[in-house]
Formats: structure tokens, C-alpha cells, sequence
């Protein structure tokens, strides 16, 4: 028993086969690993994002006569923040951190510098921040209290990250364009060139249905590898960079590269079968038409 | 008589050729036979009876029912119907005379039996020995039987044949009428152009296309 589909196989994009295996692998690595790392970049910035909206910086100045804040008026305030930990979580900036970032680390103590108080809460409670602003004047005895909502400052860096995502995303969207033009074009050229014996098939009572379901079927059987072996490539080379420069995250808990890695998997999965499935309809529907277009000769 | 064909004052005008007004009844069991020098538009019309072609003026109808281009799903189960023998007809030449056959008996879906029908077709056409060679090892003529064999597989009401004496012998062409005639006699519809004179009869309906 022979087949309709094998015969299709055997006649048609026989010796483009290939040509597809590689072409469909290099172009599916660079289409899913967009995905990769759109999503990837998506998680990343939106984790960033989302965390970063919820501090608070509380800067205490000294007064004028200080070079530091008083330990007793520093403790009193970090035991004020302890007793909310269960609302808030806070984080006390290091005197040498601050220096460090203002490049003042050869400075002794003993100089001029006077260092303000810096503490960071986290939480998007208006009341609590409020409450936090508050008393944090009472305790530090009315020293000035400057206080930065994070958020605030966010917007500049969150339309561009949106700005990055758009890159990413049309990036994906012209490669994806331009593969299936690729493909259009090679199935055309293969058809027009053994037109005759697709003819021979209409004469004898194929519908263009047919005809259009079994060699899309056909071309999608030749890209299937090339797409499963980029996807496993994909996935493990973008395993390689998150764990080459994903270890600086320190924000992200534990179990946060299993999980980008389960989901990054799934993903990548998902849009293989997703891609296939739609490019197996792009196919039918241009072959379908191309068929039809030829159902009578035209003069 | 069953009417199978009408065509109703029909005018094809192609790029190089014109056919035009037309008026043919084509019924069950008849022979028809085109005739005409080159480049008269016999394959031309012929293209209309297998439906591959709408008449540019005129209508054209099948069992009684007009062909339109809106009919297409009637006309493909019509195709299926019909057994096509075309000049230079492709066959797959990696695949064997067996396996060809097949193909149209899968694409008509054949009701009877195929190992049946097949072994009617290669004794008729002395096909028995080359059933399992490949098409690229077949002389021309074994190939122009092949192309009849295909066309014939499905049982069809109605067999359309362009120059099917192409490549044959002497012997082989007489044969390949003899067995169109004794279709025809069993109720089938030939349509057929020919170049060869001494194979129409009296009995057969002629065109002649000038």
C-alpha cells in the first residue's frame, strides 16, 4: 500500500530536504530564542520592577553640629523598624556602603564628612509609610527626614526596559515574517517546477484540499526536526547564560533558576507546537489557494 | 440515450487558438472522435470534457447539470469518474508500473476490488510482466500503456484520450482501440482525438476541428 503523503514526500522538496533541515533549524534558533529571551528579560526586569516600586529610601540628616547620627537615636530607629517586621521589611545602608559609593573610602573618619542615616523600607502600604515617616521624625528628634518613594523614579527606567521588550518582540516578529516568506517561496518554486505531476493529480479528481493538507503535512514533517533540535538548543544555551550572569541576581530566592528553567522549558514547548500548528495553517491556506487559483487553466 | 455532454454554442479563445460555436451531444456509449491538423485546438477542447477547462462563451453541461465554476466540488467527483489519457502524461518514475496504478485507484477511491482490477488491466495490456519494474526502466510505448492502464483502473463511465495510439506500434494501437470499442460497447463514453485514420469506423462520431 502506497501513500498519498509519501508520494508527496518523495516527489516534492526531495532534494531541498536538506536545505530545510538546516535552514528550519537556524531560523527557529533565532526565532525561539527571542522567546527565550524576551521572556526571560520579561521576568527579570518585571521581578526588578516590582520590587524596586515598593522601596522607600528615608535619608536622616545630621545636625549641624554631627558627623554622625547618634547610635542611641540610629538604635532606637532600627528597633522601631524590628517591631514592624512582620508589615514591612527594612534594610539599614552601611556607612561604608555609602562612602563606597560616593568613592570616599580613603577618607578616615576623622575628617570633615558627616554621614547621614539611610534605611530602605519595602512595602506599598501608603498608611504604614506614613506611620513609618512619622514617627521616624519623633525618634530622630526632629532631624531632617528626606524620603524618596522609588517608584517615583522608576518611570524613566521602566519605559525603557518596555522600550527593550518592543526591540526584542518586532525582532521576533520580522524573523518570523521572513521564514515564512522562505518557506512560501521554496514550496512555490518546488510546486511550479513539478506542476505537471500536481496536475495529473487535479485531473484525476484531488481536491485542492487535499492536495494543500497533505503537502503542508509533508513540509512541516521536514522542519519538525530542525525545530526540535533548536528548541533543545535554545533551551540550553539560555540555561548557559543565566547561569553565566544570572548568579548576580541576589534579589531572586533560591528555587528562582529552577523555576526560570521549568518555565523557560515550557515555554519553549508551548511555542514550538504553537508555531508548527499556525505554520501548518499558513501553508494549507496559501497551497489552497494556489490550487484553486489552478483548478481551470486560465488563458 | 443518456445525454453525458452538451455543449451549448461554445466558443474557446485561448492566447494562440480559438474554438468556436460548438453545438455536440455526446451521449452514453458513444465513440466520439476529434479529428484535425495540428494545432486545431484538439487537446484544447478535449480540456473541456475532463473539466479542466470553462468554455469562454456558451455553457457546458455534464449529466444534465451546467458547469459553472462555482460547481467545484460536482466537478471533482465527475474527475474522479473518468478515466484521462493525456500525450506526455506524467507518471512517477521512481516508483513501479504496480505502485503508479495505484495512486489513481487511492485518489478515485476504486470500490472494488484494486488486485482485481489491476490483474484485468495488465492481461488486457500485457502489463503482467513489467507490473513491478520502475517507470524510469519502461520503453515509451510500455509507459503509454501504463499511462491507459492508470487511466482505466477506476472503471470510469467516461474515457477522454489524447492521441492514445502516441508511441504504440501498429499492434499495440489496434489492441488499445479494439479495447476502447469494447468499452464503449459495455456503456462507456470515449472521447478521443486520433491522427490515425484507418483506426475511426463508420459506427464512430466524428468532429473535425478545421
Amino acid at each position: 500500500m502506497i501513500y498519498f503523503q509519501e508520494i508527496i514526500k518523495k516527489t516534492l522538496l526531495k532534494q531541498e530536504e536538506k536545505f530545510f533541515h538546516g535552514i528550519s533549524f537556524i531560523i527557529i534558533s533565532l526565532i525561539t530564542i527571542h522567546i527565550a529571551v524576551y521572556f526571560n528579560f520579561y521576568k527579570f526586569s518585571s521581578n526588578w520592577l516590582e520590587l524596586e516600586s515598593k522601596k522607600t529610601t528615608f535619608i536622616i540628616s545630621n545636625s549641624i553640629d554631627e558627623k554622625k547620627i547618634p547610635l542611641d537615636v540610629t538604635e532606637r530607629i532600627t528597633n522601631y523598624l524590628s517591631g514592624k517586621s512582620e508589615k514591612i521589611e527594612f534594610y539599614v545602608i552601611d556607612s561604608n556602603l555609602i562612602k563606597e559609593s560616593l568613592g570616599l573610602t580613603n577618607l578616615s573618619d576623622m575628617s570633615g564628612l558627616s554621614l547621614p542615616f539611610i534605611f530602605q523600607i519595602v512595602t506599598d502600604d501608603k498608611f504604614i509609610l506614613d506611620e513609618v515617616y512619622a514617627s521616624v521624625i519623633s525618634i530622630s528628634e526632629n532631624r531632617l527626614i528626606e524620603k524618596y518613594s522609588h517608584q517615583d523614579q522608576l518611570f524613566e527606567i521602566s519605559s525603557f526596559v518596555n522600550r527593550i521588550k518592543l526591540i526584542i518582540f518586532m525582532m521576533f516578529l520580522v524573523i518570523i515574517t521572513l521564514f515564512a516568506f522562505l518557506v512560501m517561496n521554496i514550496v512555490k518554486a518546488a510546486l511550479i517546477s513539478n506542476y505537471k505531476f500536481l496536475e495529473m493529480l487535479q485531473i484525476m479528481g484531488a481536491s485542492s484540499f487535499d492536495l494543500s493538507k497533505n503537502i503542508s503535512q509533508s513540509i512541516i514533517k521536514k522542519i519538525v526536526p530542525g525545530a526540535i533540535l533548536s528548541t533543545i538548543f535554545v533551551y540550553l544555551l539560555s540555561t548557559l547564560l543565566m547561569k553565566l550572569f544570572g548568579v548576580n541576581f541576589d534579589f531572586f530566592d533560591s528555587s528562582f533558576f529552577i523555576e526560570i528553567n521549568v518555565t523557560t522549558f515550557i515555554i519553549l514547548i508551548l511555542f514550538i507546537v504553537t508555531f508548527l500548528i499556525v505554520l501548518l495553517f499558513f501553508l494549507m491556506s496559501y497551497l489552497f489557494y494556489f490550487f484553486e487559483k489552478r483548478f481551470f487553466d486560465k488563458f | 440515450m443518456n445525454e453525458i455532454f452538451f455543449l451549448d454554442n461554445i466558443s474557446i479563445f485561448s492566447k494562440k487558438k480559438k474554438i468556436e460555436n460548438i453545438n455536440l451531444k455526446i451521449c452514453r456509449g458513444d465513440f466520439f472522435v476529434i479529428k484535425g491538423s495540428n494545432s486545431t485546438g484538439k487537446s484544447l477542447l478535449l480540456k473541456l470534457f475532463y473539466l479542466k477547462l470553462l468554455p469562454s462563451k456558451g455553457s457546458l453541461f455534464l449529466n444534465g447539470k451546467k458547469i459553472t465554476e462555482e460547481s467545484k466540488k460536482k466537478i471533482i467527483e465527475n474527475r474522479k469518474k473518468m478515466g484521462v489519457i493525456l500525450q506526455n502524461d506524467y507518471l512517477i518514475p521512481f516508483f513501479t508500473v504496480y505502485q503508479n496504478i495505484e495512486l489513481a485507484s487511492q485518489i478515485q477511491n476504486l470500490k472494488t476490488s484494486f488486485a482485481q482490477r489491476m490483474n484485468e488491466i495488465s492481461e488486457w495490456l500485457d502489463l503482467d510482466d513489467i507490473k513491478n519494474e520502475k517507470i524510469m526502466n519502461l520503453s515509451n510505448s510500455q509507459k503509454q500503456k501504463v499511462v491507459i492502464a492508470r487511466a482505466l483502473i477506476n472503471n470510469p463511465n467516461i474515457i477522454i484520450a489524447d492521441q492514445p495510439e502516441t508511441f504504440l506500434d501498429e499492434v499495440s494501437t489496434r489492441k488499445i482501440f479494439y479495447l476502447l470499442e469494447s468499452l464503449s460497447k459495455l456503456g462507456s463514453t470515449i472521447i478521443i482525438t486520433s491522427s490515425k485514420d484507418p483506426h475511426i469506423k463508420s459506427s464512430h462520431k466524428i468532429l473535425e476541428l478545421n
